[in-house]
C-alpha cells in the first residue's frame, strides 16, 4: 500500500533518533536551565525536525527549512540583520569614554587565532575548518555563523552550538582564569572615572568607524555596516521607530530564522561524528584562551601606564555582550564591593565584538 | 603549514592594526566633537 510506504518510521534511523536526543538536551537547556533560550529553544526544536524521515524540510530548492537557511543565511542576510539590532542595542559610551580600553577587545582575540592554528596543525582540520572553529573564540554568535557559513558551511550547527552553548557557560568559564592568573591586589584596582562622551561624539563615531573599519577590512562590511547602521539609529535620537524595530521586532523574527536554520543544518549523519567532539573541545580552549589573553593584556598595559586597569576587565574583551562584563563586576566586587568595574568593562566588551569583525573579515580575505 | 602561519600572523596584524587605527579616531573625535559640543554649551 503507498500510504504504508510512505510513512516516515519506515526510514527512521539511529542517528535520527539520536539526533532527537541531541535536540531535547538542547531545549531542555534553554527552558529548565536558561542557557540562551533565545537561540537554543529554536535550534533544539530545528534539529528535531531536520531528523524527521522522508519530511523532507532541508530538501534544496523546495523544503521549508531549507529556504530559510538559503536565504537567510547562505545569502548573508540574517547575522548582518542581527547585527543591526545590536548596534541599535549597543552605547558606544564607554568604549569611547576610554579608548585605550579597546585593545583589551584585540587582545582576545589571540584566542581566536591560537585556537585555529591548534585546530589546523594538530586536530586535522583545513584552514577554512580551522577558521570557522576558532572563531568560536570570539564569542559572537553572528560572527561565528556569519564566517562557518562561508567557509565551512558543513560545520555551521556544530561551530553555532558550541559558541552559544560557551557563551551561556561564560559565568562559569571565565572566573577561574580570571582569578588563576590575577593577584588580590590587582583585583581591587580602581579606575580613574571616565569623561563624559558627547552625543555628538555618538553620532559621528559609528559613520567615521563604518569608513575606517571597511577600508581596512572590506570583507568585514556586510556585519560593520549593519551593526553601525543601528547604532546611529540609537544615537542620532531622530528615529526612534526605526531603532526601537531593529532592536526588538526585527531582531525577534530574524532570531528564530537563524535559530530554526542552524538547527536544521545538523542532520544525524553529518553531524555524529568524532570531529564535532573535537570542534567543543576546541571551543572551549578558544574560550579560555581568549580571556586569559584579555587579561593578561591588560597586565602588559599596566607596565606602561599611570592609570592602571583593572585587568579583570581583560576578560570582557571576548564579545559576549554583556555577559562577561557582569562577570568582571562580579569578580571585582569579590575583593572590593565598592569597586563598580562594569561600565569600565562596557568598554572592551563592544571593542571585542568589532575585533571579532575584523577577525572574521581577515580569515575571509584569506582564505575565500 | 606556511598557509596557517601566514593566516596566524597577518590575523594577530590585522586585528591589532584595526584597534589601533580606531582608537586614533576616537581620539581625534574626542579632540573635535567632544570639545565642540562642552563649547557650545
Amino acid at each position: 500500500m503507498p500510504f504504508l510506504e510512505a510513512m516516515g518510521i519506515l526510514y527512521l534511523t539511529p542517528n535520527m533518533i539520536t539526533m532527537w536526543l541531541i535536540g531535547l538536551l538542547l531545549i531542555y537547556l534553554a527552558v529548565k536551565k536558561q542557557y540562551e533560550p533565545l537561540l537554543l529553544l529554536p535550534i533544539g526544536f530545528g534539529i528535531i525536525i531536520a531528523n524527521l524521515p522522508e519530511a523532507g524540510l532541508m530538501k534544496p530548492d523546495t523544503g521549508l527549512i531549507w529556504l530559510f537557511y538559503h536565504f537567510g543565511i547562505e545569502w548573508e542576510v540574517i547575522p548582518p540583520l542581527i547585527f543591526l539590532g545590536l548596534g541599535a542595542m549597543t552605547d558606544f559610551g564607554p568604549m569611547l569614554a576610554q579608548p585605550r580600553l579597546i585593545f583589551l577587545g584585540a587582545g582576545a582575540q589571540v584566542g581566536v587565532y591560537v585556537t585555529f592554528f591548534v585546530a589546523y596543525a594538530f586536530m586535522g582540520f583545513s584552514l577554512k575548518e580551522a577558521a570557522s572553529i576558532g572563531i568560536i573564540g570570539g564569542a559572537d554568535g553572528p560572527t561565528t555563523i556569519f564566517l562557518a557559513s562561508k567557509l565551512a558551511p558543513h560545520l555551521l550547527g556544530a561551530v553555532a552550538v558550541a559558541g552559544y552553548s560557551y557563551m551561556a557557560m561564560v559565568p562559569f568559564i571565565q572566573p577561574p582564569i580570571m582569578r588563576l592568573l590575577t593577584t588580590d591586589a590587582e583585583r581591587r584596582i580602581r579606575m580613574k572615572k571616565s569623561r563624559k562622551v558627547t552625543q555628538r561624539e555618538k553620532i559621528i563615531f559609528p559613520i567615521t568607524a563604518t569608513i575606517v573599519i571597511v577600508l581596512l577590512v572590506p570583507a568585514s562590511a556586510p556585519l560593520i555596516s549593519m551593526f553601525m547602521l543601528g547604532n546611529l539609529f540609537r544615537e542620532s535620537g531622530v528615529v526612534g521607530r526605526l531603532s526601537d524595530t531593529a532592536q526588538n521586532a526585527l531582531m525577534n523574527i530574524v532570531t528564530i530564522f537563524l535559530g530554526v536554520s542552524i538547527g536544521a543544518t545538523m542532520d544525524g549523519d553529518h553531524f555524529l561524528q568524532k570531529q564535532v567532539i573535537y570542534i567543543f573541545l576546541l571551543g572551549l580552549v578558544a574560550f579560555m584562551a581568549s580571556t586569559a589573553s584579555g587579561v593578561l593584556l591588560a597586565k602588559f598595559m599596566n607596565l606602561f601606564t599611570k592609570n592602571k586597569i583593572n585587568p579583570l576587565i581583560g576578560a570582557a574583551g571576548v564579545s559576549a555582550v554583556p555577559m562577561s562584563a557582569r562577570v568582571v563586576q562580579k569578580e571585582g566586587s569579590r575583593v572590593d564591593k565598592k569597586n563598580y568595574l562594569l561600565m569600565f568593562a562596557m568598554g572592551p566588551n563592544i571593542a571585542g565584538v568589532i575585533g571579532t569583525v575584523i577577525a572574521a573579515g581577515i580569515f575571509l580575505t584569506m582564505l575565500q | 603549514m606556511e598557509e596557517a602561519f601566514k593566516v596566524f600572523v597577518n590575523g594577530f596584524a590585522g586585528v591589532f592594526c584595526g584597534m589601533a587605527i580606531l582608537y586614533l579616531v576616537i581620539k581625534l573625535l574626542s579632540f573635535a566633537a567632544g570639545k565642540a559640543e562642552k563649547s557650545g554649551e
